[in-house]
C-alpha cells in the first residue's frame, strides 16, 4: 500500500513523493552545493536537514528532534569524504499525517509520539529515494520500519494501519523505529533504533525479526523501482 | 560508451559488491561511482563497493581493465578534461570566476589560459557571458581551473565566448548529464542532431557535459523549434524522435 513517485520536483537534483497508508511526505535533495563559511568542514561534506510539518510553522522542537536523528543517520550513509567543503541539503515537507485533525491526539500520550514517528519513518524512506535520484554517493542502502507492540503482545506494522480510529485504538505498550542498512540485498547493520514505552529484551528481538522480514519484502519493490528509474534515465538509448 | 542494458541487466545499487569483486577479476582503473573501503589501512583485502545506482560497465583499454558505473544525474561535478559551458559570474585581476552548475562551488578561468595570452591583453568578458571551455586542472583543495584553448598546441580550437551574431538568436537548454554526454560523444549512433539538420533546420550548437546545450539559429522560431525538440527527445524512446521532430517542425516552421 506504499506508493512512490521519484523526480517530482524538476528543478531539484533529486526528489521523491512517498505515500503510505496513513501518511504522505515530499522530499528533495540538492547537492553538492557551496555552503556558507560557517558550515564548511575541511575534510567532509556538511549535511543539512530541514523538515516542515504538515500544519503550522516549523521546524518546531518536534521537527528539530527528527532533523537531528536524520542528520546523524545520513552522516554514516553518505560518503561524506567524497564532497569535502561542500553541502548536501535535504528538505522534507510533510503533506499529511493521520493526526492532523484537531483533537485527534485525544488524551493518549502515545498518539503524539506515534504521530512524529510516522513522519520520521516516511521521511527516512523518502529521503533515501531522493538521494538515489540526486545520485549522491552512498555507502549502502537503508530502509526504515515502524512497529508497535500492543497490550496483547502483538507486533503490528504501523505503516499498514489505514484509518485514524484504528490508529487511536492500537493501545500501544511500546513503539519501535528501526532503520536497517542493506548491502547486497541483505541486512547488514542496524543504522538507527528508536524505541518509546516499556518493553523487554524479548520484545526487541521480536520486533527486529518482524522488521527484518518486512525490510526484505519492501526492499524488493524499491529495487525494482530504482531499476525502472535507471531505465527511464536512459530511455533514449537503443 | 555503449550500454547493453537489455541483454545484461547489471543494475547496481549503493553498497552492492561489484561483479569483478565476486569473480576476482583484476581492475586497474576505477571509474565513477566506486568506493574502496578502508577497513584495512594497507589496502589489502579491501572491498570495492558501488556508491551510486546505475549500470555496471567493464572495458579494456590497452592492458588496463576499467570499471565504471554509468549513471544519470542533474548536477555536474567537475572532472579533468571535460568540455563545459561556464557562466562568468565575477572577474578579478588574474582570472574570471565562473559557475558551471547553479549553487555549486565556483571555478576559475585564468586570463593566462586563453590563446595568445599576454599580461596586457585580457579577454573582455562580462558577467553573465557564456564561455565554452575545458576543465584543465582539478586540485584537491582549490577551485577547479578552466582553459579556453588547447594547451598542447595553443590553438583556439573552438573554445571561447558563446555569442549570437547580430540578427541571430540563441538559447541555452538545461538537461540531464547523460543525455548531454550521449549527444556530444556518441554522434555516430545517436543521430538526433543529424536528423534535425536533415529536416532543414540550420543551427549552431555547443554541448557542455555539465548539462547545458547552447543553440543558435537565424530566427527566433527556429531557435524555439530546436529547443523544444531537444527538450522533448530527452524523455522519450528513440523510435519516437522522428515523430517529435516532424510535429515541432510543422508547428513552428510549416
Amino acid at each position: 500500500m506504499v506508493s512512490i513517485k521519484y523526480s517530482v520536483l524538476k528543478n531539484l537534483d533529486g526528489s521523491c513523493e512517498y505515500t503510505t497508508a496513513n501518511s504522505k511526505v515530499i522530499t528533495g535533495v540538492s547537492g553538492p552545493l557551496e555552503p556558507k563559511q560557517r558550515h564548511r568542514l575541511p575534510l567532509q561534506s556538511a549535511i543539512e536537514v530541514f523538515i516542515k510539518p504538515s500544519h503550522g510553522v516549523g521546524p518546531s522542537t518536534r521537527e528539530v528532534l527528527m532533523q537531528d536523528k536524520l542528520a546523524t543517520a545520513l552522516q554514516s550513509i553518505i560518503v561524506t569524504e567524497k564532497y569535502p567543503r561542500e553541502l548536501i541539503q535535504v528538505n522534507a515537507q510533510i503533506l499529511s499525517n493521520p493526526f492532523d485533525s484537531f483533537g485527534s491526539l485525544q488524551n493518549d500520550p502515545f498518539n503524539e509520539i506515534v504521530s512524529s514517528m510516522i513522519d520520521l519513518n516516511s521521511c527516512f524512506n523518502s529521503i533515501f529515494l531522493s538521494l538515489i535520484d540526486a545520485n549522491i554517493a552512498l555507502k549502502s542502502c537503508y530502509f526504515s520500519n515502524l512497529f508497535t507492540i500492543n497490550d496483547k503482545n502483538q507486533v503490528i506494522n504501523i505503516t499498514n494501519v489505514e484509518s485514524l480510529e484504528s490508529l487511536q485504538s492500537l493501545s500501544h505498550k511500546s513503539i519501535h523505529l528501526l532503520v536497517f542498512e542493506i548491502e547486497e540485498n541483505k541486512i547488514s547493520n542496524i543504522l538507527l533504533m528508536d524505541s518509546k514505552g516499556t518493553f523487554h529484551d524479548d520484545d526487541i528481538i521480536k520486533v527486529i525479526d518482524a522488521a527484518q522480514a518486512n525490510t526484505e519484502l519492501e526492499f524488493k519493490n524499491i529495487r525494482s523501482l530504482i531499476k525502472e528509474k535507471v531505465k527511464d534515465d536512459y530511455i533514449w538509448k537503443v | 560508451m555503449s550500454i547493453e542494458f537489455e541483454e545484461q541487466q547489471n543494475l547496481i545499487l549503493p553498497g552492492d559488491l561489484l561483479e569483478c569483486e565476486k569473480n576476482n577479476k583484476i581492475i586497474h582503473i576505477l571509474g565513477q561511482g566506486i568506493y574502496l573501503t578502508y577497513d584495512n589501512m594497507l589496502y589489502h583485502n579491501n572491498k570495492l563497493l558501488a556508491t551510486n545506482a546505475g549500470i555496471e560497465q567493464y572495458k579494456t583499454i590497452g592492458s588496463n581493465n576499467v570499471c565504471n558505473i554509468e549513471y544519470n544525474s542533474k548536477r555536474y561535478i567537475p572532472q579533468q578534461g571535460d568540455y563545459v559551458i561556464a557562466t562568468v559570474t565575477n572577474s578579478y585581476s588574474t582570472h574570471f570566476v565562473c559557475s558551471i552548475a547553479n549553487f555549486s562551488n565556483t571555478v576559475h578561468l585564468p586570463y593566462a589560459n586563453f590563446p595568445q595570452a599576454t599580461k596586457k591583453n585580457r579577454p573582455k568578458y562580462e558577467n553573465g557571458d557564456l564561455v565554452y571551455c575545458r576543465v584543465k586542472l582539478l586540485r584537491k583543495n582549490l577551485p577547479a581551473e578552466l582553459e579556453c584553448m588547447d594547451s598542447e598546441t595553443g590553438n583556439k580550437d573552438g573554445f571561447g565566448i558563446l555569442e549570437a551574431e547580430a540578427g541571430r538568436h540563441s538559447a541555452v537548454l538545461n538537461c540531464s548529464l547523460a543525455y548531454c554526454r550521449e549527444l556530444l560523444f556518441n554522434d555516430k549512433e545517436f543521430l538526433l542532431l543529424t536528423k534535425l539538420v536533415k529536416n532543414n533546420l540550420g543551427f549552431e550548437v555547443a554541448i557542455g557535459v555539465n548539462g547545458k546545450i547552447w543553440i543558435c539559429t537565424k530566427s527566433l522560431t527556429e531557435t524555439l523549434c530546436v529547443y523544444k525538440i531537444l527538450e522533448a527527445c530527452e524523455k522519450v524512446n528513440r523510435s519516437e524522435h522522428d515523430g517529435i521532430i516532424e510535429k515541432f517542425v510543422k508547428e513552428f516552421i510549416k
